[in-house]
């Protein structure tokens, strides 16, 4: 019977199979229940709500809380059973992880439904109505419906056994020649165009800003020159060689001269300056980020438009 | 009659403040283009002098046994492929050289995983065609690739936990084209824990370590291949120990190709020739400058042009105020 | 069973933390006047938005790439607050999303703002906006609606990476006042290089506490500084501690894993001077990984636990 005890449970609700007929009651009955609650939720008095979200809202970051706070059981096998309360509560949190992400994915999915909705709607509204600039409007409609319909063209052409080995022989078959063409062919390389505009616009910037305008302005030009000269490997070896001329000997032997080498300086100003700086910049944001999420979880954020 | 008194007519010190914006465009295009093609028709070389965070990324890289696994995430995209690029191609090499096996994955972007192949197309190539031949670089028996996680933090915090139950639903073809689970290739058939991975490389564009540390820093050496304006961020996590290896984007490259090709000999020189067993050896005879040195001259004049613009702009700053009492 | 150490300190430097937020939170609420200093970039919020009145250009608001987490939901709150002085003066306002999420649950709070304002046929339902989820198309979005557009003000608050720059140069290019703040410190540079007012570090954080004054808000913020200063008094306790630690005790055992098992074990070494890795400080917040087990030793752990369950 001790044996038995250490089968693998039967499968549960949050185990069944992929086109099981489980899974399918699950979905429809998860869809009758979701829609349910809607119309509940919708039905509720105002001052109900706020409870109610504030209820939803702990439960959900109490969750994530204990991932990271209650004990972690390591290397046991799926058919292990709990031993005791801390064991079962541990085995559950991470058996439970992969599910609780999947929702949170499928929801970011439909949000970027409603996020698509929104564009659509503002743009079609200004192309019908022949605003100013309907002409980037028309561009933005067609380049979405062109990679939506291309996209799941060339996706559905390489289902089924073999089919993808047949679209790499034969790349010029329209939907998929068209699916590279807008992909690899347009995005990505506009993707890296936008990238590398941001060159120019630090040269610009760079040229207007870095003035000797004040003590502070000062200090700024001069750590941005000498951390521009030392990515420079021609700069830091012909330094180098010119502290080695100076103080009468190669491989380190400078002497007091060693600290002059512009590698020194720089690891001077990184490890005294701009390192602590960034630390102490990153506790601040890191406690304000625990702050606002505390808040957040406990319910007691004030929006700054109360 | 047009007035052209000397008072309307902008001075030196104003027109070099406030030189036109498409000029200074034009002249970076000229000199980052020029000097691209210079180092393409001469094979220019420039010095690096490796910083102690590459060596330690070189080190830990020389040293992990052959046949030994290491995860390689990747976020390169064809935008970061200028310091992105050469980071991945280099730890490729440097992988590929080594015979270590290596798990690819992203949780960036889906377009990582397409650029990644053709990295490891291109350098199967070269080892096709070196002489002598080296073998090719075969998926299932040295790598696998589990594609893109959408929820890599999540993702992190099971592998940590759990690395067969993470990646337990992921499948790849075997040479003989069945849809196996991954655990039955070579690559991961004796990871039963993260702690049997050697190393974690990361490949990104921006800030993961506090996840990526977080979840698997203790388990495992992280080694962090960033661009370079993320890289003093970085710097804090290598200082207090949580990174092993840090690369400096662009720079950091040409650092470690530097090492492939010179090596750090036993005193820990760069290039040295002290006796006994190297800390880190070469790689001599083979292809170590790539893509880093392709494009360090142009970046070094690049940079050598934005000094003389801000020194012009200053300049001109300096002589309206002399101007103006 | 293995479980492992996460470390029993952090997270009880972590309740600290929250203890002393929620105490100045409680003592916020008692009526408790608390202190917070001028912050630049914030009180240039009205000047900006009185300039694009005064142009007739609208107001841009953008939290960068933030998701619905606390940056972006602390983005949105700020946006508010100038969204309310916006429908207050019958300024345009344009405010772009890269996240859907974010972007739903904003257009519900701008919404409310301006109906509670009494404004509500001024809100324009597409000034709030889902640009694209993906970080250059947002960036060319919005960059292309700043040139057309030509905005007065532009607010650029929150999750900013790559894309700042060019948002804030495009600003910059059609005279626009900008005040910007990113909780990624190294984009910091680019905006003090581009920007008239940059909110640095947890300024960012601290400006709805700073716009609203509201207890909640301000005792929160309190309870941040004091949570740095305690940070602050680790940090120079500790240095002190392992400068002392370091120059003045031996080394005169080591633990290391040794064994089939590979279990820790602590053995005598002659005297030495303690490296970093022995002092205290570092195996505090470092705590070692629990010992491997053989195979050998798992079967025996196995049989073991079998044994005592019979």
């Amino acid at each position: 019977m001790r044996e038995l005890a250490q089968l693998a449970p039967p499968t549960t609700v949050w185990t069944a199979h992929n086109g099981s007929t489980l899974l399918w009651v699950e979905i429809v009955a998860a869809l009758i229940l979701g829609i349910l609650l809607a119309m509940g939720l919708s039905r509720l008095p105002i001052r109900l709500r706020k409870p109610i979200v504030a209820v939803v809202t702990f439960a959900g970051g109490l969750y994530f809380v204990l991932q990271y706070i209650w004990p972690q059981a390591q290397d046991y096998s799926k058919d292990e059973i709990p031993r005791g309360t801390v064991e079962g509560v541990s085995f559950w949190l991470q058996g439970t992880l992969p599910t609780v992400t999947n929702f949170a994915q499928v929801l970011g999915a439909l949000l970027l439904g409603l996020g698509i909705s929104s564009l659509l709607r503002i743009h079609i509204s200004q192309l019908v109505k022949k605003h100013k600039d309907w002409l980037f409007s028309l561009t933005l409609i067609v380049s979405m419906l062109a990679m939506l319909v291309f996209g799941y063209w060339d996706w559905l052409s390489k289902l089924g056994p073999g089919a993808e080995q047949a679209v790499a022989a034969n790349p010029h078959i329209f939907p998929n020649f068209a699916r590279d063409f807008l992909f690899d062919g347009l995005f990505i390389n506009l993707d890296a165009v936008m990238y590398s505009m941001i060159a120019f616009f630090i040269f610009s910037a760079a040229y207007r800003s870095f003035r000797l305008r004040s003590i502070e302005a000062t200090i700024l030009l001069g750590t941005a020159l000498l951390v521009m000269l030392t990515l420079m490997g021609g700069v830091l070896v012909g330094w180098d060689r010119v502290v080695d001329a100076v103080g009468g000997g190669g491989g380190g032997h400078a002497g007091f001269l060693e600290n002059f080498r512009l590698g020194a300086i720089k690891d001077w100003v990184q490890d005294n300056l701009q390192s602590p700086s960034i630390r102490a910049m990153e506790f601040g944001l890191a406690i304000g980020g625990l702050a606002m999420s505390l808040r957040l979880w406990l319910g007691i954020e004030k929006g700054v438009s109360n | 009659m047009a007035d052209s008194t000397p008072e309307a007519r902008p001075s030196l010190g104003a027109k070099l403040q406030a030189l036109n914006r498409n000029a200074l465009y034009l002249s970076l295009f000229a000199v980052v283009s020029g000097s691209l093609i210079l180092t393409h028709l001469t094979s220019l070389q420039v010095p690096a002098q490796p910083q102690p965070c590459t060596k330690d990324t070189y080190t830990l890289l020389r040293n992990i046994p052959a046949g030994d696994t290491i995860i390689i995430d990747t976020g390169a995209t064809n935008s970061t492929r200028g310091e992105n690029g050469g980071e991945m191609e280099a730890v490729f090499r440097i992988a590929m050289r080594e015979r270590l096996r290596f798990v690819l994955y992203t949780w960036q972007e889906p377009q990582c995983i397409e650029i990644a192949k053709g990295v490891i197309a291109k350098i199967n190539l070269e080892r096709r065609t070196s002489n002598p031949p080296e073998p090719e670089y075969r998926e299932w028996d040295d790598y696998v690739i589990l594609g893109f996680f959408p929820d890599g933090g999540t993702m992190l915090q099971t592998v940590a936990s759990n690395i067969r139950d993470a990646w337990a639903a992921k499948k790849e073809k075997d040479p003989a084209g069945r849809e196996r689970s991954v655990f039955e290739s070579p690559v991961l058939k004796n990871i039963h824990r993260v702690e049997d991975i050697r190393a974690y490389v990361n490949i990104a564009m921006s800030n993961l370590m506090p996840t990526i540390v977080a979840r698997v820093g203790r388990k495992l050496p992280v080694i962090s291949m960033i661009t370079g304006v993320m890289f003093p961020e970085q710097l804090n996590y290598y200082k207090s120990g949580q990174l092993k290896g840090l690369i400096n984007g662009l720079v950091g490259t040409v650092e470690l190709e530097t090492l492939m090709e010179k090596g750090i000999d036993a005193k820990g020189e760069v290039g040295g020739h002290a006796p006994g067993p190297p800390v880190a050896a070469a790689f001599p005879g083979e292809k170590n400058y790539a893509r880093g040195m392709d494009y360090y001259f142009a970046f070094c004049c690049a940079m050598s042009l934005l000094i003389v613009a801000i020194v012009i702009g200053n300049v001109g700053m300096m002589l309206e105020r002399r101007r103006k009492p | 069973m293995q479980y492992y150490d996460t470390g029993f300190w952090q997270i009880v430097f972590v309740a600290v933390l929250i203890v002393f937020l929620l105490f100045n939170i409680i003592r916020a609420r008692r009526g408790k006047s608390l202190f917070i200093r001028r912050i630049a970039g914030l009180s240039a919020i009205d000047e900006a938005i009185g300039r694009s009145t005064e142009m007739g250009r609208p107001v841009l608001m953008v939290p960068g790439l933030s998701g619905l987490g606390p940056v972006g939901i602390q983005a949105v709150n700020i946006f508010a607050y100038i969204a309310r002085t916006a429908a207050k003066f019958g300024t345009p306002i344009r405010i772009c999303f890269a996240d859907a999420a974010l972007y739903s649950v904003a257009q519900e709070i701008i919404r409310d703002v301006y109906q509670s304002e009494g404004f509500a046929d001024r809100y324009d339902p597409t000034a709030v906006r889902f640009i694209s989820d993906r970080q250059f198309a947002f960036a060319a979005g919005v960059a292309g609606m700043i040139l057309r557009e030509k905005i007065a003000a532009a607010f650029l608050l929150g999750d900013w990476f790559a894309e700042s720059l060019i948002l804030a140069e495009s600003a910059n290019s059609v005279g626009a006042i900008q005040v910007a703040g990113s909780t990624v410190t190294t984009q910091t540079p680019f905006l003090i290089a581009a920007c008239d007012y940059v909110l640095i570090g947890d300024e960012f954080y601290a400006a709805s506490a700073y716009l609203s004054r509201e207890p909640v808000l301000v005792g929160s913020l309190v309870g941040q500084d004091w949570s740095k200063l305690l940070i602050a008094a680790i940090i120079v306790v500790l240095m002190v501690q392992a400068s002392i630690e370091k120059a003045l005790v031996p080394q005169t055992t080591q633990e290391t894993q040794e064994g089939p098992g590979l279990i820790w074990t602590s053995k005598p070494i002659p005297a030495r001077l303690k490296k970093r890795s022995d002092l205290l400080e570092n195996r505090l917040f470092n705590p070692r990984p629990p010992a491997a087990l053989s195979p050998r030793e798992k079967r025996k752990l196995n049989a073991w636990e079998k044994d005592s369950d019979q």
